[in-house]
């Protein structure tokens, strides 16, 4: 089998290979792609746009809609997600509460439902495969975040000017608490961002950017039309199709981040949201 | 002679695409690890991005930001801006599949409790 | 307003997912409505556009405002107007049709499962009317990966067949993104008109003499057989429709695989003219052989099976041999009835998912289980037999137009290997379906009781006397059933209107 897949796909790459033979070399400046659209792009993002990087304006204006259905790509990988694995109803499986002792460093393990109260000073709750905290390495992660949560704004706000945009910044987000997750516990995540926040956040995110291409029709303009909000708020056209590109981007940021948190906390605690890594 | 060289030297970068491509679809047909699976398809969707950002490629060009010094009169001063957004996309689906499939993999893995894709057969057959 | 039709069609599906999403938390029961108000929404727009653009003539939409290259495009012609209704109109049927099953199927899950329901029937509808090639796989992937979740659920086996599904079918959409990559590449275009100008410019006598042209074209070939499930790229297409729970079968099976055919038509006739695709007869030969093949192996195949839905799964297999081949006849009646098939048989398969749910609810769907159903479930039974008659191709159902036309195109042709497949899948189809019906009518529920009585010897005892209607479904459930099968005779009453309105409208005039 193993044998036949290979001669097949040996195959298959001779024959790919031998359909290059037409494409323009590595760089070609005369190529049709090079002559075709995308000068007009390059030449007409500045003046139509205000945005000096071509690609969040081709990205954000120009196929707007295929980012629109990008974000909402994002937005089905995290409702697939919690549909697919998201544990709502305990099959049977008898929960065991692990709580240590801070003062003594003695655990008690608690089948359900007994627990101890989260406010409890002396006990913390502790996953099934605690180690002991390294505070050091606690101390720095957490010291961190804000720091990249501060440079993902960053990145979002700054699109239109150096390489950046929506989805970069939503992922440095959701990599802040990610960070949190591996360095504390998932419990904490969980209580920074709750699913029903995520799940409302990642809704809202595409809300957002469709809202936006949606209230163009109302004033006159197609759907994703930017330039139709120029009258409305009295500035010229390419300063509003400038402001459009930075709403859509920030909902882009707020369903990429809330969609990858709510991924990271399912797949790695096998969809009950009790203990990760 | 020379020209075969100078032909293979202008496209190698295509076939060297077809050659990651092929790795990963091999990794797709022949593995039965359920994980190296969605390794090979990742592989598989890498080549054919690598493909569509190298059209975009230009000889002497900078990075498609405007460049105040150089201004836009040129188009061939940038690098062409559509493939990468293209593939910006793809990537992001790319991303969210695989989301998915590791969410079913979880999922297997718990039913079965394996997920080398021989073994789960044999086990559905047996029941 | 009216201009603006084409994206009010899609846009209640996306504001509906997003507030079904939030209504989880703020107002649970009410989402099952909110859901169904979008789909009506949506199906609204559909009908409006479709009289429109029937009425007036072609309209292109530039989203965002930018005129197509520099922009993506949406076209609206009577083809695309028509089966967005369609596609709108059969998600909302299987929707309304549906509500028990959602309730049972996905316990604690359903305000995710109505937005996963709605997002796939906006890429769907995506897919129908756009008129940009990479706009074409992001919402090939937006269907698909919708697909992928809400087919997991169900028997045991329907998690890793959704896995296989999820694998082959990202497998196919990323080979249509490489030959759309050789397109790109070869023109600079994304945009479906312009691609066409420019393909005619570069390979003015056909594809052959241009490598790379003829390359891209193999490739989306390639990529569009594996999404659809051409035979032998079929082996994923049997596992998640037969495993998985009934709403998610009923909703996929009728529109994935005649959207992708959709997309062949749309490639052939919009993208690379009739007259480019069809110039390269290695190419014409194989797609023929493999249709033939896919018709003859489904059929047998679907003589085998034991359960109702295994054996929807195999026929649908053969339609799509059905689709593929007709489109690569070379002529305008195996076009017209490739097109025209597209519709047909989504009706049929709905019909027949639909009915196939509603006696999966009673029984179990096997058929030793199902002796004397029909007696007990008489509208069902009606549109079992509406269904299934347009199937086996009996006027004046739809199903006989379609395989008139795509005989009278192969004989013209001279495929008649093709030709013998379509009549011989005909009988097939009797044979199957006739089977069930002996099964239900005259067949006992004794043979529910006693397994190992086979359904020839048992059929032939006296039946037990049983009050109508004893099994049957609510009539909430049963309408939706009972408009489709009624739509299967209206679409064969109407044959002429569609094929001189809309796909007559389309093929380019020349068209031998």
């Amino acid at each position: 089998m193993k044998r036949l897949a290979l001669f097949a796909v040996i195959l298959a790459g001779v024959l790919f290979a031998a359909t290059a033979s037409e494409f323009p070399r590595l760089g070609a400046v005369d190529s049709a792609p090079s002559r075709h659209v995308s000068p007009a792009y390059i030449q007409g993002s500045q003046p139509q746009t205000h945005t000096p990087n071509f690609v969040t304006s081709v990205l954000a204006d120009y196929r707007g809609f295929d980012t629109m259905f990008e974000t909402t790509v994002v937005f089905l990988a995290g409702m697939s997600c919690f549909f697919i694995l998201r544990a709502l109803r305990r099959r049977g499986i008898t929960e065991v509460y692990y709580y240590r002792h801070k003062p003594t460093g003695v655990v008690l393990a608690m089948l359900a439902p007994r627990r101890v109260s989260p406010h409890s000073s002396c006990f913390e709750r502790i996953d099934a495969d605690w180690t002991p905290q390294d505070m050091v390495v606690e101390t720095m992660c957490l010291f961190m975040v804000p720091f990249i949560q501060v440079f993902a704004l960053y990145v979002i706000a700054h699109g239109h000017y150096s390489p950046g945009g929506g989805f970069q910044g939503g992922v440095l987000l959701a990599a802040s608490f990610i960070l949190v997750g591996l360095s504390r516990d998932l419990r904490t995540v969980e209580s920074l961002l709750t699913e029903k926040t995520a799940i409302l956040a990642a809704a809202a995110g595409v809300c957002i950017y469709a809202g936006t291409g949606l209230l163009a029709l109302c004033f006159g303009g197609n759907f994703l039309d930017y330039g139709a909000y120029a009258s409305f708020f009295g500035v010229a056209v390419p300063a509003a199709r400038s402001m459009g590109i930075l709403i859509v981007e920030i909902g882009v940021a707020l369903t990429v981040m809330a969609t990858l948190v709510t991924i990271y906390k399912l797949v790695s605690s096998r969809g009950t949201v009790e203990e990760g890594l | 002679m020379p020209e075969l060289f100078a032909e293979f030297g202008n496209k190698f970068h295509y076939y060297s695409y077809f050659a990651i491509m092929m790795i990963g679809l091999y990794a797709m047909i022949a593995k039965t690890n359920l994980l190296k699976k969605c390794i090979g398809l990742g592989i598989f969707q890498t080549a054919i991005m690598l493909f569509y950002v190298s059209i975009g490629a230009k000889t002497g060009a900078g990075i498609p930001i405007i460049d105040p010094a150089v201004g836009t009169a040129d188009p061939a001063a940038y690098a062409n801006p559509l493939p990468q957004v293209l593939m910006l996309t793809a990537i992001v689906v790319s991303v969210a599949t695989l989301g998915v499939a590791l969410a079913l993999i979880q999922n297997i893995h718990r039913d079965h409790g394996t997920i080398e894709e021989d073994e789960i057969l044999q086990r559905l057959r047996g029941k | 307003m009216t201009a603006q039709l084409p994206i009010l069609a899609i846009a209640p599906l996306l504001f509906g997912a997003f507030a079904v999403t939030a209504g989880r938390f703020l107002f649970r029961r009410a989402n099952y409505a909110v859901a169904s108000l979008a789909l009506a929404a949506s199906f609204t727009a559909s009908v409006l556009l479709a009289i429109q653009i029937l009425t007036q003539g072609t309209a292109i939409y530039f989203v965002g405002g930018w005129p197509p290259p520099i922009g993506i495009s949406y076209v609206a012609d009577p083809l695309s107007a028509l089966m967005l209704a369609f596609v709108s109109g059969a998600a909302l049927c299987t929707f309304l049709a549906s509500k028990a099953e959602i309730e049972t199927s996905y316990p604690l899950k359903n305000s995710a499962f109505y937005a996963l329901f709605l997002l796939a029937v906006a890429g769907h509808m995506g897919i129908v009317i756009t008129g940009d090639a990479f706009n074409l796989y992001v919402l090939i992937e937006v269907a698909a990966l919708s697909g992928y979740a809400i087919l997991a659920q169900g028997r045991e086996r329907a998690m890793l067949s959704s896995l296989n599904y999820l694998f082959v079918g990202s497998l196919g959409a990323s080979l249509y993104l490489l030959g759309m990559g050789y397109l790109y590449i070869m023109t600079g275009s994304l945009n479906m008109a312009d691609l066409s100008g420019i393909i005619a410019q570069l390979a003015p006598g056909g594809l052959s003499g241009s490598t790379a042209l003829a390359a891209a074209w193999g490739v989306i070939l390639a990529g569009l057989f594996v999404k659809m499930g051409l035979f032998p790229f079929h082996s994923w297409l049997p596992g998640p429709i037969s495993f998985s729970a009934a709403p998610a079968a009923a909703l996929v099976a009728p529109l994935t695989t005649k959207v992708m055919a959709y997309v062949l038509v749309r490639m052939i006739i919009s993208v690379f003219t009739p007259d480019a695709a069809w110039s390269l007869p290695a190419i014409n030969t194989l797609v023929l052989l493999l249709a033939t093949a896919a018709i003859l192996y489904g059929s047998f195949c679907a003589l085998a099976q034991r359960s109702l839905r295994k054996m929807l799964c195999f026929i649908l297999l053969s339609e799509v041999g059905y689709m593929v081949g007709g489109a690569f006849l070379g002529n305008r009646a195996g076009l017209t009835g490739t097109i025209y098939h597209i519709f047909a048989d989504l009706l049929m398969t709905l019909c027949l998912f639909l009915a196939a749910s509603n006696v999966e609810r009673g029984t179990g769907g096997r058929f030793s289980d199902m002796g004397g159903l029909f007696r007990r479930m008489p509208v069902t039974a009606a549109a079992m037999v509406m269904g299934g008659l347009s199937m086996i191709g009996v006027p004046p159902f739809c199903g006989f137009f379609s395989k008139w036309y795509l005989l009278s195109g192969a004989i013209t042709a001279g495929s008649y290997a093709f030709a013998g497949a379509l009549v011989l899948s005909s009988l097939v189809n009797a044979v199957l379906f006739f089977r069930i019906f002996e099964i239900g009518f005259f067949g006992t529920p004794a043979d529910r009781a006693s397994p190992s009585a086979t359904s020839g010897e048992a059929a032939h005892r006296h039946p037990e006397p049983l009050p109508f209607f004893c099994d049957e479904m609510p009539a909430a459930r049963l309408a939706p059933l009972c408009v489709v099968a009624a739509s299967l005779v209206a679409m064969g009453l109407l044959t002429g209107e569609v094929v001189r309105l809309v796909v007559s409208a389309v093929l380019p005039p020349g068209l031998g």
